[in-house]
C-alpha cells in the first residue's frame, strides 16, 4: 500500500504533488475547522436551552403556586396552555401531591432536518423540574420540557453558511495556487527547453526574468551561465580559426619550403655529378654550383627571418611610425643614395599598437621593393601616409615603380612567390610575405593597388592602441 | 637521318641550371629535337602565338616539357590556358617539377597534363627519366599533325 503509494507519487510533477498536498492539507484543516465550530456552537446552544429551561420554570413556579394554594385547576391548565406555545417549549406538566396531574403539551415541531444529521449534531431535548413549596408545605412538581429543533435550523443553517464560506476559500486558495504554479512553472518549462536548446549547441538563449524572485534568480543565473558559455565558446572558435589558419600556413609554408629548398639542392649535387664525370664545361658547373650555394644559403637566410618573425616579443606600448620608418632608412641608406630614392613621409603618421622590430621591418620591405621595382630612368618616389580608421590607422605606401598587372596582385604576398625571374631582380621572394604576416598577426588588413606603368599603392591597417586589438 | 620527320620540343622552366640540365639530358640522350626555351608560361604562351602566327621563326612544339613553380606565370594557369585554347590543346604536355606533392599530380593531370614527372635527384635518373620521356612522344607514339 505505500509502495504502491510512493510509486504513483513518484510519477507525480511537482505541480501535481504541491496541488495534491495542498487538496489533502487544506480539506483537513477546514474540516476541523468546521467541526470545531459546530462543537462550539452545540455547546452554545445548548446551554442557551438550559438556561431558557430554568429562566421558563422560575417564571412558571410563583404562578402555578398562587393556583395550587387555592386549587384551581383550571387556572393551571390555562397557564399551562398559554407557557406551551412560549418558543421552544413543548411540554409543562404539573403534579400534584395527591397524584393529580396537568398536562399541556405542544407535539414537538418538525425541524425539518433529516435524521443523521441531527444525530450529528448532537442537541437534545432538555427537562427541568421543580418542586413548589410555599410556607414549607409541597403542594407538587412542575416540569417544562423545550426541544432543539428551532435551535437545530439555526445551527444547521449556521453550519451550511460556514461550510459555503470556508468551500470558497478553499476554492479561491487552490484556484490562486494554480496560477501562481503555472506561472512560476512557465518559467520553469520555458527554462527547461532554453537548457535543451543550450545542449543542442545553440548558446544564444537568453530568457526574460519573471516569475518568483528564485525562479527569477535562476533564469538570471541561466542567463549569466549562457553569456558566459557563448563568450568562451566564441573565444575557443576564434583561437581554433587562428590555430587553423596558423596550421594552415605551417603546411603551405613547409610545401613550398620543400620546393624551393630542393631546387638548389638538386643543382649541388647535379652539377656535382656533370663534374665528376668530366662530360660538361667545368667553369658552367662550378658557377652553377656556387650559385646554388649562394641561393641555398640565402633562401636558410630568408627562412630563419621569416620564422622568427613568430617569436619576436609583442608591444608594450603604442610605436612611433616616423621613428620606425627612419630606422628602416638609415638600415637601406646605401640603396636610397644608389637608386636616388625620395621618400615623403605626410604628416601626422600616427603612432600604432606594434613593436618596433617588426614595425621597422615592415616598412623597410615596403620600402625596398619600391625601390626594386622602380622605372628604369626614374628615381623612385615613395609616399607614405596614414588616416585614422576606426581603432585602426590606415597607411598607404604609393610608388611611383613599374607597377603590377592586376592578375598578379593576388600572388606577390605569397611566400617565395615570384613575379620575375632570378635574373631580373634578386631575392626569394619573402619580404612582402613578412609584410604581409606582420600585418595580419597584427590584426590588420593590407591589400595593394596597382597596374603597369602606375605605380603601386600598398596599403595596409595597423591597430592605433591595444584597446582596438582587444575589440577585433 | 633526314627522313626522320624533325621534332620541336619546348622547355618552360625558370632555373638557367635546371633548363642546362634538360639540354644536357638531350645532347646525352641523342634525342632528336630541336630545343627551345622559355623562362615561364606567360614566355610559353607568347611563343606558341608567335608560332601559331608563323613569326619570328617560331615553330609549333610537338611536346612541352613544363615545370610547375616560375614566376609571372606558373605551370598551372599555363595549362589552364593552354588546354582553353583549341589552337594548342592537343601538345602534349609533360609536367617536369621538383614537386612531388600528391596534390600537385593530381591537378596536374586535371588540367590536361599527358605525364608527370618528379625530377630525381640523381643526375643519372633524371637524364634517363628525360630520354624515356622524350623517346615516348617522339618515337614510340603517334603525334598530331599540326
Amino acid at each position: 500500500m505505500i509502495a504502491g503509494i510512493r510509486k504513483v507519487w513518484q510519477g507525480r510533477s511537482l505541480a501535481e504533488r504541491l496541488i495534491l498536498v495542498l487538496l489533502v492539507c487544506s480539506s483537513l484543516g477546514n474540516i476541523a475547522l468546521l467541526s470545531h465550530q459546530v462543537s462550539e456552537d452545540v455547546r452554545q446552544y445548548d446551554e442557551a436551552l438550559r438556561r431558557q429551561a430554568v429562566e421558563d420554570i422560575e417564571t412558571l413556579v410563583p404562578a402555578v403556586g398562587d393556583q395550587a394554594l387555592i386549587g384551581d385547576y383550571t387556572a393551571i391548565q390555562q397557564i399551562a396552555d398559554r407557557f406551551a406555545g412560549h418558543a421552544n417549549v413543548i411540554l409543562v406538566r404539573w403534579i400534584d401531591a395527591r397524584g393529580k396531574e396537568v398536562l399541556a403539551a405542544e407535539g414537538p415541531p418538525p425541524s425539518g432536518l433529516p435524521a443523521p444529521v441531527r444525530t450529528w449534531l448532537g442537541l437534545a431535548e432538555v427537562e427541568e423540574s421543580r418542586p413548589v413549596a410555599i410556607g414549607g408545605r409541597q403542594y407538587g412538581t412542575l416540569t417544562v420540557r423545550l426541544s432543539p429543533a428551532a435551535l437545530e435550523r439555526r445551527l444547521w443553517s449556521a453550519v451550511v453558511g460556514d461550510a459555503v464560506i470556508l468551500l470558497l476559500a478553499w476554492l479561491g486558495q487552490v484556484g490562486l495556487t494554480l496560477v501562481v504554479l503555472r506561472r512560476s512553472l512557465a518559467s520553469l518549462i520555458d527554462l527547461d527547453s532554453a537548457v535543451r536548446r543550450i545542449e543542442t549547441g545553440d548558446l544564444s538563449q537568453r530568457l526574460t526574468p519573471n516569475g518568483s524572485p528564485e525562479v527569477r534568480r535562476l533564469i538570471g543565473a541561466f542567463n549569466d551561465m549562457s553569456e558566459a558559455l557563448e563568450s568562451a565558446n566564441r573565444r575557443i572558435l576564434g583561437s581554433l580559426r587562428k590555430e587553423e589558419a596558423a596550421h594552415r600556413e605551417l603546411t603551405r609554408f613547409s610545401e613550398i619550403l620543400t620546393h624551393h629548398l630542393q631546387e638548389p639542392v638538386r643543382q649541388l649535387i647535379s652539377f656535382s655529378q656533370i663534374l665528376e664525370r668530366g662530360d660538361g664545361d667545368d667553369h658552367t658547373c662550378l658557377t652553377f654550383i656556387r650559385e646554388g650555394a649562394a641561393r641555398l644559403k640565402s633562401l636558410l637566410a630568408d627562412i630563419e627571418l621569416y620564422l622568427a618573425l613568430s617569436h619576436l616579443p609583442g608591444p608594450e606600448s603604442v610605436e612611433s611610425v616616423v621613428e620606425a620608418i627612419r630606422a628602416a632608412m638609415s638600415e637601406l641608406a646605401p640603396a636610397i643614395e644608389a637608386t636616388g630614392a625620395e621618400i615623403i613621409l605626410e604628416r601626422p603618421l600616427p603612432d600604432v599598437w606594434l613593436d618596433r622590430r617588426r614595425l621597422t621591418l615592415l616598412f623597410k620591405e615596403l620600402i625596398c621593393n619600391a625601390m626594386e621595382y622602380r622605372r628604369a630612368a626614374t628615381p623612385p618616389r615613395i609616399h607614405v601616409a596614414a588616416q585614422p580608421l576606426g581603432g585602426f590607422v590606415r597607411f598607404s605606401v604609393d610608388d611611383n615603380g613599374i607597377g603590377i598587372e592586376s592578375r598578379y596582385l593576388d600572388r606577390i604576398f605569397g611566400v617565395f612567390n615570384r613575379l620575375h625571374t632570378r635574373e631580373e631582380h634578386p631575392g626569394n621572394g619573402i619580404g612582402l610575405a613578412m609584410v604581409r604576416k606582420i600585418v595580419l598577426a597584427a590584426g590588420g588588413e593590407i591589400g595593394v593597388k596597382s597596374a603597369p606603368g602606375q605605380g603601386s599603392a600598398f596599403f595596409f591597417t595597423l591597430p592605433a592602441s591595444q584597446e582596438a586589438v582587444a575589440l577585433e | 637521318m633526314s627522313d626522320y620527320p624533325k621534332f620541336h620540343l619546348l622547355l618552360v622552366e625558370d632555373e638557367p641550371a635546371d633548363a642546362m640540365l634538360v639540354r644536357q639530358a638531350l645532347i646525352d640522350g641523342k634525342v632528336l629535337a630541336d630545343f627551345h626555351h622559355v623562362t615561364d608560361g606567360q614566355a610559353a604562351l607568347d611563343f606558341l602565338d608567335a608560332a601559331a602566327n608563323n613569326g619570328h621563326g617560331e615553330i609549333r612544339p610537338d611536346l612541352i616539357l613544363l615545370d610547375l613553380n616560375m614566376p609571372r606565370m606558373d605551370g598551372r594557369e599555363f595549362l589552364t590556358k593552354l588546354r582553353a585554347d583549341p589552337r594548342f590543346r592537343n601538345i602534349p604536355v609533360v609536367v617536369l617539377t621538383t614537386s612531388n606533392t600528391e596534390r600537385d599530380v593530381e591537378m596536374s593531370y586535371g588540367l590536361g597534363a599527358n605525364s608527370f614527372i618528379t625530377k630525381p635527384v640523381d643526375i643519372d635518373q633524371l637524364f634517363r627519366a628525360i630520354r624515356t620521356a622524350a623517346d615516348y612522344w617522339f618515337t614510340v607514339v603517334r603525334l598530331p599533325k599540326a
